[in-house]
């Protein structure tokens, strides 16, 4: 099986869910802008992704609107991790 | 999410936003202030005031960053941006802390946020900020114009005698004084120190809160001579950081307040807020 570059985020985001009993989401379902997950669960992704996957989140080209739902997380580590490459 | 710089040709887009995020005050009290913070600004040479934030093509918050050189109190002068009227609109809430960071990513800078609301407070700790006071004192001041004068003497700053104060105090009191404060020469022990206060109204009453004052002690020492200029000049309370009522035994602890966050060590313990929201945004 192939391994998600967004695993332990993904661990995150399902363990903030869980913890305000919110049930699970789908690939394409959007976290944020729905208002589903609020600003402070954001800040807690955002700060993981600048110290866990190297981030710069100062950096222009990094549009917040990657990380609103699981899929376009997953599209935009993997491209990140490719170009690391 | 992209951001654009608020300059003199943004200022309707700019006061739109201000208005919808912070309805109470009128759109023309925003864009009054805002064309004062405008005028300072190009004054200084800075280019924008802040900044508004667009995602998939349309305005979706605001930002203001008032930019100043702390020099008052310090040994080394601070560049500092205070940020305020932080707004995203509905729906793009989840954004603030990837704005944050964008605002306050120079480590140099002494960034201040005075006014977050209960949610931003949390987020500027998570992005770097340190609370530095809890609260804030309310003194009201008909109990306060009763203090004895000790040495204390108020002088108004055109009746600052030459060579009173330091050439650099004597322009921020100018300067803060043409923007609407009270700024006042306070002398106490011999020694003129300068003291500015902003005003504002809480619940309909007219009041000030504390600018720029050498510290906590010093607002203490001269109470009584403060309390009855301002009083004489319709303010009815003093408000300053803190929930420490030592010192001030007719002040009530107002725990709401915001408290003071920065993302630098305060040098020393001088009450420094020149240039900042407070300023350029007072009640008509």
């Amino acid at each position: 099986m192939t391994q998600l570059a967004s695993a332990r985020l993904r661990e995150t985001i399902f363990a903030v869910m869980a913890d305000r009993g919110l049930p699970p989401v789908g690939e394409h379902e959007a976290l944020f802008s729905t208002g589903r997950l609020d600003s402070l669960a954001a800040t807690e992704v955002l700060t993981m992704l600048e110290t866990d996957y190297g981030i710069d989140l100062a950096d222009e080209d990094f549009d917040i609107l990657q990380i609103d739902t699981l899929h376009d997380l997953e599209m935009m580590l993997s491209m990140r991790v490719r170009v690391a490459a | 999410m992209k951001l654009r710089p608020i300059h003199s040709g943004e200022t309707d887009a700019a006061v739109t936003l201000l208005a919808e995020g912070f309805a109470d005050r009128s759109p023309e009290a925003w864009r009054a202030g805002l064309e004062r913070l405008l005028a300072y600004a190009s004054h200084i040479g800075e280019p924008s005031v802040g900044q508004i934030v667009s995602a998939r093509g349309a305005d979706a918050g605001i930002c203001l960053t008032i930019p100043s050189t702390r020099t008052a109190y310090t040994g080394t002068p601070q560049k500092v941006v205070n940020l305020g009227a932080f707004y995203l609109r509905p729906g793009h809430e989840w954004m603030a802390a990837l704005l944050m960071r964008r605002l306050a990513a120079d480590a140099a800078i002494d960034y201040t946020d005075l006014t977050a609301s209960p949610s931003m407070r949390e987020i500027n700790r998570n992005v770097g900020f340190e609370d530095r006071s809890h609260g804030a004192l309310v003194i009201p001041l008909p109990a306060a114009a009763f203090r004895p004068g000790r040495s204390a003497r108020i002088l108004r700053v055109h009746d600052i005698p030459t060579g009173r104060i330091s050439d650099g105090h004597r322009r921020l009191l100018d300067e803060h004084a043409t923007l609407g404060c009270v700024a006042l020469g306070v002398e106490l022990d011999g020694i003129c120190h300068p003291l500015i206060c902003a005003r504002l109204r809480r619940r309909g009453l007219p009041g000030a809160q504390i600018v720029l004052a050498r510290d906590r002690q010093f607002i203490r020492a001269a109470l009584g001579p403060i309390a009855r200029h301002l009083l004489a000049r319709g303010l009815t309370f003093l408000m300053l950081p803190g929930d420490d009522r030592q010192g001030f035994p007719e002040a009530v602890v107002w725990a709401q307040s915001a408290p003071v966050q920065t993302t630098r060590q305060p040098e020393g313990d001088a009450l420094d807020f020149t240039f900042s929201e407070a300023v350029f945004f007072q009640p008509g």
